[in-house]
């Protein structure tokens, strides 16, 4: 159901991705990542195109966090700015971020090793019927991706919406 | 170099210059790899890798040696084309300035070619190229003059 994938970059760290649809808490969710009892980032899976962006996102976030030189207060807040195209960070957290009203989410986890227990912990707080994480591709808004990373036509045809996205949240830092 | 090998040490504007033109690229509809992680600490890019491809250089290079010249042709006219989207356009007194496209999309070697198809097909383009031989000739960086 869920996806993890290991950062070849820093081998001691794991991304998990877990999806949500029907989902009834999703304030009493994001009250609690505030409060910090969730530790992971709670993303709306509509902005998403595909599991490897938020992976992008996440490896960004640590490679910056090893560094010090994150933008916003904690590991999670990053990857959900990182998947903005832009570097206003509240504009970040409402587009990207989990709001009040969702009715799907995405939990993106960082760990260190497999660890069933804080999956088991997320899922009992969430609640929602469990997918499996690929299918945050058949949640895409598609149109409203298009017009917040300001792709044009003919970009379209020298890659995928994937290719569009993951290179502009690459490059946003110098544009 | 790196551990003994030979590199390409980028500067930080370097790099910051390489990214952006790549995002240019692709707006552009040129096909290039597109950046997955920059890292302005160590001046690299990570960038997605295209299996089997080659330069442009080596593609002139081969088109070339197997006389595809009508081929060549082709893919110059429709880079030419595009060439104009790919330039930045700073302003300056007496015409257009033109700034470093990716070196990727400008092998010296067509360049010329390039411009004579630019010629044919655009009417205000011998401006454009005017200005592109005086850079040639004074170096991009004025502080090269004497």
């Amino acid at each position: 159901m869920h996806l993890t994938h290991e950062l070849e970059l820093f081998p001691d760290r794991r991304v998990t991705q877990m999806l949500f649809k029907e989902v009834k808490n999703a304030a009493e969710l994001r009250q609690c990542a505030v409060e910090g009892k969730i530790q992971g980032a709670l993303i709306n899976p509509t902005m998403v195109v595909n599991p490897f962006q938020v992976l992008v996102a996440a490896n960004k976030a640590v490679h910056l966090q090893k560094s010090g030189k994150m933008k916003t207060r904690s590991l999670y807040s990053e990857i959900i700015f990182n998947l903005s195209p832009t570097n206003n960070i509240s504009e970040a957290f409402k587009r990207f971020g989990s709001s009040d009203g969702d009715d799907s989410v995405l939990v993106v986890l960082v760990h260190d090793k497999d660890d069933p227990q804080l999956l088991a912990d997320i899922a009992a707080r969430v609640s929602g019927r469990q997918v499996p994480a690929e299918d945050v591709s058949s949640l895409t808004d598609h149109a409203k991706i298009k017009k917040l990373y300001k792709i044009p036509p003919q970009e379209e045809k020298c890659g995928t919406l994937l290719d569009a996205v993951v290179c502009r949240m690459a490059t946003k830092d110098v544009m | 170099g790196f551990l003994g090998k030979p590199t390409i040490k980028l500067t930080h504007r370097r790099t910051v210059q390489e990214v952006r033109s790549i995002l240019r690229c692709r707006r552009s509809r040129h096909i290039c790899p597109f950046s997955l992680l920059v890292d302005y600490t160590y001046h690299c890019i990570f960038l997605e890798e295209i299996v089997g491809s080659s330069t442009v250089r080596d593609h002139i290079a081969a088109t070339r040696q197997s006389d595809c010249s009508k081929e060549l042709g082709g893919w110059l006219r429709g880079w030419a084309r595009s060439w104009p989207k790919c330039t930045t356009r700073t302003p300056q007194p007496g015409g257009r300035g033109i700034r470093a496209v990716p070196h990727r999309l400008r092998p010296d070697s067509v360049c010329k070619a390039a411009e004579e198809l630019q010629t044919a097909a655009s009417k205000k383009s011998s401006e454009v190229i005017k200005k592109l031989d005086e850079v040639r000739l004074r170096g991009r960086k004025r502080s090269m003059l004497g």
